[in-house]
C-alpha cells in the first residue's frame, strides 16, 4: 500500500514494512492492523519512522508501535537501538517529557467500598497532589543540596525521605534511580525543578481512581495483586519543567554537535551526537538526572494518594496500598540485546513506547521473574486501560518494548469545538466518572473520543505478541491539570 | 494579529504572516500571551529585558518563544506587549511588558512543553515575513 507517497509491504495481520530505501540504514517496522494503519494516512509519522532509519549505528530495524502518532524528530511510539560504539543518542529520541511514565498503585479496598465515598477521595487527590500549568508545592521546596540528591538518587532519595517504602523500589525500572549527574543540568531547569516536584502537569497527564473491570490471565494477575472489582490508582506523569528544559538545552547543543561531527540529518529534531562524544556522555547524565526527578515525583503523588486513602478510609488501608510497577515511557537506556546470535550492549531509546521484559529477565525483581515485567497502557479518562506483562516475543522482536497509550485522533481545536456546548464533567458524572481539573480547557481538550480507542493498540500488541494482557482497568474518578 | 493556527492532531502549528521582522516578535509576544492566558487580558505592570541569540531568523523567533515560556514557567510571568531595542541579524534586544500570573483574573491554559524545530521556518516573502511554529503540549 501507499500511505502519504511512502510504500508500505504487508507482512502479516499485525507488520507492516517499510523498505530500505533512499538514505536509510535500514528498514522500518510498523506493528497495526489494518484499521490502525488508515488512522496514519496524512499524519507525518511514517516519513518519521523512515528519518530515524537515517541515524549513524541503527541496529536492527526503526521500530513504531500500533500508538503511534506524528512526534518531533523521533515519531511518537518509536524505538531504535544504537550501537554503543557507532551509534548516537538523541534528544528527539526521548522526548521533551524525560521519564514521563506510568505507575500503577493497588489497594486492599473493593469498588463497592470506595464508591459511596468516591467524591470525598477525588477531592482529597486533587487538594494534595497538585496539577494544571506550572503547578507547585508550597510544602515541598527543595534547597539546592534537595534537589541534587534527588538527581542523583530519584525515588530513593523520597523513600529515605519518608515518602514511601522500601518495597516500592522493587517495583520500578532501574530500583528507581538511574545514573544521573546533576553537575550537566543547566542553572535554568534546576530552577524550573524546585518546587515542582510531587505535582502531576497537565495535558494527557493525570491521577486516576479505577477499579479491575476484567482479568485475561489469572496467574499474572493473581501475582501483581489483582482481581476483580480491586480498586486502583494510576498516576501518569514525568519530570515536569526540569525535564523540558533539559530537553531543550540539550538539543540546542546537539545541533551543533551533528554539525560538528557531521552528521546528517533528514529533519534538524533528529540532532544527536556519537555516544562516544562528551556531548553524549553530558547528555545522558543530564537526562538520567530528570528521570530521576521524574521516579521521585510519581513516589511522591504516590505518598499522597497514600495520604488520601488515610483521610478517606484508614492508616491500615493505606499501609496496603501497594505498588504494583512504574513503567518509563519516554527514555534512553543502555541494555544487551541479542541480535544475529550474539549478546551486544545498545542505547535503545523508547519514545511513546514501554520497555516489556520477559520472564526470568535478570533485571527483573524476583517477584516479576515468573510473569514478566508489568506494562501500563493507559487509554482516555472516560473508557479503560490496560495491564499487560512483557513477552519473550518483544524481547526478539522490540528490544524489549511495546506500546504506551491510545495516540490522539482528534486535533485539539476539534476537541474544544465538541466540547464546547457540552458540560463533559456532568456527561462522566452520568457514567459513574468523576473529573476534578484545574482547567475547563484540559477537560474539553481531552474528552474521550478525541483519543484512539485503547483496546485496538492494546489487542494490535497482544496478537503480534509484544505484550500479553492481563488486566482491564476503569476510571471512577480522575484528576487532571 | 497576524497569526493563525494550522491543523495538528495533538499539538499547536502556528502560522505567522508579517510585513516587518518587528511585526513578527510583536504577533509572537500576542501568541505567547494566548498560550500562557489564552484571551484573557494582561496589564502591563513590569518590564523583563530580554536578548536572544540566533544565527537564523529561524532560530532567533525559536529562542525568543523559549525565553517567553521560561519567565511564565518560573516566574509567572505573562507577556502583554513587546518592546525591541535592537534586532540584527544575530541577536534581538528589548523587553516583554506584562504581569504576573493572577488565577483570578487569569484563564488557566493547558501547558506548553516546548517550542520545537519541528517545521520551523520563518523568511522573507514579497509582502513582509511569513513564520511556521510548532508548539509541544
Amino acid at each position: 500500500m501507499k500511505l502519504n507517497d511512502v510504500r508500505v509491504e504487508q507482512i502479516d495481520e499485525f507488520r507492516w514494512r517499510v523498505p530500505q530505501h533512499g538514505g536509510m540504514r535500514t528498514y522500518g517496522l510498523i506493528f497495526a492492523d489494518a484499521a490502525l494503519m488508515q488512522d496514519l494516512a496524512g499524519d507525518q509519522c511514517v516519513q518519521q519512522v523512515i528519518n530515524v532509519a537515517h541515524l549513524p549505528g541503527i541496529v536492527g530495524p526503526s521500530i513504531a508501535m500500533p500508538d503511534i502518532h506524528w512526534g518531533y524528530g523521533f515519531p511518537i511510539g518509536g524505538v531504535a537501538a544504537f550501537d554503543e560504539k557507532e551509534g548516537v543518542i538523541s534528544p528527539g529520541g526521548v522526548g521533551y517529557d524525560i521519564n514521563c511514565g506510568v505507575r500503577l498503585l493497588r489497594s486492599p479496598l473493593s469498588m463497592h467500598d470506595v464508591r459511596p465515598h468516591l467524591r470525598k477521595l477525588v477531592d482529597e487527590l486533587y487538594e494534595g497532589i497538585p496539577s494544571g500549568v506550572g503547578s507547585s508545592r508550597a510544602d515541598v521546596r527543595l534547597t539546592d543540596s534537595e534537589l541534587g540528591h534527588v538527581l542523583r538518587r530519584g525515588a530513593r532519595w523520597a523513600v529515605e525521605e519518608g515518602f514511601g517504602v522500601p518495597r516500592d523500589l522493587e517495583c520500578m525500572e532501574g530500583g528507581g534511580a538511574l545514573d544521573g549527574n546533576p553537575d550537566t543540568v543547566s542553572a535554568r531547569a534546576k530552577k524550573r525543578g524546585k518546587n515542582q516536584l510531587g505535582t502531576v502537569g497537565s495535558g494527557n497527564h493525570f491521577v486516576e481512581v479505577g477499579y479491575v473491570s476484567a482479568i485475561y490471565d489469572d496467574v499474572a494477575a493473581t501475582r501483581l495483586g489483582l482481581s476483580l472489582n480491586t480498586v486502583t490508582f494510576f498516576i501518569h506523569s514525568g519530570s515536569r519543567g526540569l525535564g523540558y528544559q533539559v530537553c531543550d538545552d540539550y538539543l540546542d547543543l546537539m545541533v551543533q554537535a551533528s554539525r560538528k561531527y557531521g552528521i546528517e540529518l533528514p529533519d534538524k529534531q533528529l540532532c544527536c551526537a556519537p555516544l562516544t562524544s562528551p556531548e553524549a556522555r553530558d547528555y545522558l547524565g543530564a537526562m538520567n538526572a530528570a528521570a530521576n526527578y521524574a521516579f521521585a515525583n510519581r513516589q511522591l503523588m504516590s505518598h499522597y494518594v497514600r495520604r488520601a486513602v488515610t483521610d478517606v478510609f484508614s492508616g491500615d488501608a493505606a499501609d496496603q496500598v501497594d505498588l504494583v510497577y512504574d513503567v518509563a515511557h519516554n527514555i534512553a537506556k543502555f541494555e544487551t540485546h541479542e541480535v544475529a546470535g550474539q549478546g551486544r550492549r545498545l542505547c535503545v531509546h523508547r519514545k511513546g513506547a514501554t520497555r516489556a521484559f520477559p520472564p526470568r529477565h535478570p533485571e527483573l525483581a524476583a517477584r516479576f521473574q515468573d510473569i514478566g515485567q508489568p506494562v501500563f497502557i493507559p487509554g482516555d479518562m472516560g473508557r479503560y486501560s490496560y495491564v499487560l506483562v512483557g513477552t519473550p516475543g518483544a524481547y526478539d522482536e522490540t528490544f524489549g518494548s511495546t506500546c504506551h497509550g491510545a495516540g490522539r485522533r482528534m486535533s485539539r481545536t476539534q476537541a474544544k469545538k465538541e466540547a464546547r456546548p457540552r458540560n463533559v464533567p456532568k456527561e462522566l458524572a452520568a457514567r459513574g466518572i468523576l473529573i476534578r481539573a484545574a482547567s475547563r480547557r484540559t477537560v474539553d481538550e481531552e474528552i474521550p473520543e478525541a483519543y484512539k480507542d485503547v483496546r485496538q493498540v492494546v489487542d494490535v500488541v497482544d496478537g503480534a505478541g509484544i505484550g500479553k494482557k492481563v488486566a482491564q482497568l476503569k476510571p471512577m474518578g480522575v484528576v487532571k491539570g | 494579529m497576524s497569526y493563525r493556527h494550522l491543523p495538528h492532531t495533538a499539538d499547536i502549528k502556528i502560522e505567522i504572516t508579517a510585513p516587518s521582522l518587528e511585526q513578527v516578535f510583536q504577533d509572537a509576544t500576542a501568541l505567547l500571551r494566548e498560550l500562557t492566558v489564552g484571551s484573557t487580558g494582561v496589564e502591563v505592570r513590569e518590564r523583563r529585558d530580554v536578548t536572544v541569540r540566533g544565527d537564523t531568523p529561524a532560530e532567533q523567533l525559536l529562542q525568543f518563544l523559549k525565553e517567553g515560556l521560561y519567565l511564565f514557567a518560573v516566574d509567572g510571568f505573562v507577556p502583554a506587549g513587546w518592546v525591541s531595542d535592537s534586532i540584527t541579524p544575530t541577536e534581538i534586544q528589548g523587553a516583554f511588558e506584562g504581569e504576573s500570573f493572577d488565577p483570578n483574573r487569569h484563564e488557566t491554559q493547558p501547558e506548553v512543553k516546548a517550542v520545537t524545530r519541528h517545521d520551523l521556518a520563518l523568511d522573507r516573502t514579497p509582502d513582509g515575513w511569513l513564520g511556521t511554529i510548532v508548539f509541544d503540549l
